[in-house]
């Protein structure tokens, strides 16, 4: 019995043991499918974390046929800190070459400079892009500004770059931005952070020069607005009837009086301003450099804001429509994984044709508006907010005078 | 017996009204509006830099700057740029031009073709304590002086923000001090146009 029992037993227990390895087997399978599963979704989660948002850009149409010649400028700095300009601009001129533009050799670009005595490389002055069209056949003249530029953990850059035409008559034919901080997309286990600062700066340049490239060669018309979030719209709005959403502006940003505690804030603000207009189909924007030419030469001095009289000798000297001017009351950028920048600023925009406001509003915002769950939504630069939030006031512009004009279209029925 | 009962609940009733009064705000105005002004016929106003009484050094700035969009936002009226105003205080020699006089103020309203003149203070502005809580307050005082005459025609003042019960009993920061700003600036308007 026993040994029957034992005989069963093992046989039984034989049995047993082959189901158990084959089920052992299965279940193994099993697991190592689940673990493949897993590990590309954990991939996928990493990479997608990693990835970046793309930023809005306008359109540039060099020549396909040949290279298209830039001239760079010596990197403004806007940081109001010491930072590694020459270095960055060596590094944005390799990007641009990599990507296919041909740069201006930089000897060149001084002895012209130099002949013409031009001291001012922020802007584009008549003088510099004529002597450069017809001295060095150049074709563009790229105009990069550094807004900040934080090398403790975790780093944080922004930057602007503007490519500016050549000739007679210089304008601007694109604009773009980005401003990243090292801690923007920390993924799982923070294994997205950058804590390098270079790496952070290369990733920046790069961002500017793919965006030039990508749109330098025609392969996207502008757009006329887009969805902004909701929450990064101007707080207080006025918007005069005659305001056309059909009609092209050409708009002179002149410099926002800066009452905030950071440095070069106003002269940021009216970039963010620029490059966000830019966008829409209906904004043309003057250059700057010869904006400021045009203020120098008529010695307008602005106390308080710019008088209608100014706005009127300004427009009527560059030929613009619109004159765009504010205040920032703040701008701040703050060190440290608990950043919380904070920006808040007016805009006016005054007619040439009427003389009066056609568009004013309020903005301000933290980077933590509408954050409630694991800093989900967080911005943590002051660059990235400015920039939502002046785009939002060209949205407001457009869609708000879109709208009006439908109801008059419909009351005229 | 009943009798009695029936003074006693009056006598109860006519107390908790008496405590329930006297618990009650006292209501003063702070709105003053001229009954011979026609609002109706002011279409530019020019506003004034506003007087500073907080810490704050930019509070001035920045209550001017909201008020002078919530205002132009209502459609109602039109205000004069500041740039332009800027311009005319410095033409017409306006020496305070947070309080101007009414010989500045004519003078002033001539030069920028305002029809009035909105001066204003702010009388606070900033973040208050009490034990562990904090929050932002404001209060701001503004007046329209009429530019024909010099007179003033329309005063008012708001306070907003301050700790409230839940601010004590839950702690926490209180509302952001713009949004304080808005409210204030908004209540001040509302005042105008009632």
């Amino acid at each position: 019995m026993n040994r029957i029992d034992r005989i069963g037993g093992q046989t039984v227990v034989r049995s047993s043991f082959v189901k158990c390895r084959e089920e052992k087997l299965f279940q193994a399978t099993q697991l190592l499918r689940l673990c493949g599963v897993m590990a590309g979704v954990i991939v996928w989660l990493l990479i997608s974390a990693c990835a970046r948002e793309k930023e809005t850009i306008n359109q540039v149409n060099p020549d396909r046929g040949r290279k298209f010649l830039v001239a760079v400028f010596p990197m403004e700095n806007l940081s109001g800190k010491v930072a590694p300009l020459a270095e960055m601009r060596t590094l944005l001129i390799g990007r641009l070459r990599s990507h296919g533009f041909g740069i201006l050799n930089d000897e060149v670009l001084d002895n012209v400079v130099t002949r013409h005595r031009i001291r001012y490389t922020a802007g584009v002055e008549k003088e510099i892009a004529k002597a450069l069209k017809d001295e060095t056949g150049a074709d563009g003249i790229l105009v990069p500004s550094l807004e900040l530029y934080d090398d403790s953990s975790p780093p944080k850059v922004a930057m602007f770059c503007r490519l500016v035409s050549t000739g007679d008559k210089p304008a601007v034919l694109w604009m773009d931005g980005t401003g990243l901080a090292g801690d923007d997309s920390p993924g799982l286990l923070g294994l997205g952070l950058i804590e390098e600062p270079r790496a952070l700066l290369t990733r920046a340049v790069e961002a500017l020069a793919r965006s030039l490239a990508q749109y330098g060669f025609g392969e996207e018309e502008g757009v006329n607005g887009g969805k902004g979030a909701r929450k990064f719209r101007p707080k207080i709005v006025y918007r005069s009837e005659e305001v056309d959403p059909e009609m092209k502006h050409s708009i002179a940003v002149v410099p926002f009086f800066n009452k905030s505690q950071r440095k070069y804030a106003g002269e940021i603000i009216a970039l963010h301003m620029m490059r966000s207009l830019m966008a829409f189909r209906n904004f043309e924007i003057v250059e700057p450099g010869i904006v400021r030419q045009e203020l120098l030469r008529f010695r307008i001095i602005m106390s308080d804001g710019v008088s209608l009289p100014d706005t009127e000798t300004i427009l009527n000297a560059v030929d613009a429509d619109l004159v765009l001017n504010g205040e920032v009351l703040d701008y701040q950028d703050y060190q440290g994984p608990d950043a919380n920048p904070k920006v808040d600023f007016s805009v006016l925009f005054i007619e040439r044709k009427t003389r009066k406001v056609m568009y004013s509003s309020y903005s301000q915002n933290t980077g933590n508006d509408g954050v409630f769950f694991f800093d989900w939504g967080k911005i943590n630069t002051a660059h990235a907010m400015a920039s939502q939030m002046a785009w939002a006031i060209g949205e407001r512009m457009l869609t708000e005078a879109e709208r009006s004009q439908a109801n008059k279209v419909s009351n005229r029925q | 017996m009943s009798h009695m009962d029936t003074n006693v609940k009056k006598l109860l009733c006519s107390l908790t009204l008496l405590f329930l009064s006297s618990c009650a705000p006292k209501i003063t105005s702070t709105v003053y509006r001229d009954p011979a002004m026609d609002f109706g016929a002011i279409q530019t106003v020019a506003v004034m830099p506003f007087q500073n009484l907080s810490r704050e050094s930019t509070a001035a700035d920045r209550v001017r700057d909201v008020f002078i969009n919530g205002l132009l936002s209502t459609g109602a009226v039109y205000v004069v740029p500041v740039g332009e105003v800027a311009r005319g205080v410095a033409r017409t020699e306006i020496q305070t031009p947070a309080t101007p006089s009414p010989e500045e103020v004519i003078k002033l309203g001539s030069n920028i073709k305002a029809q009035a003149i909105i001066a204003g203070v702010v009388r606070e502005y900033g973040e208050v304590r009490s034990g562990t809580s904090s929050s932002g307050v404001i209060a701001i005082s503004v007046q329209m002086l009429e530019a024909e005459t010099g007179k003033t025609v329309w005063t008012a003042s708001s306070t907003k923000g301050g700790i409230d019960m839940w601010d004590r009993l839950l702690g926490g920061g209180g509302r952001p001090m713009n949004d304080i700003t808005r409210d204030a600036v908004d209540d001040v308007i509302q005042k105008l146009f009632k």
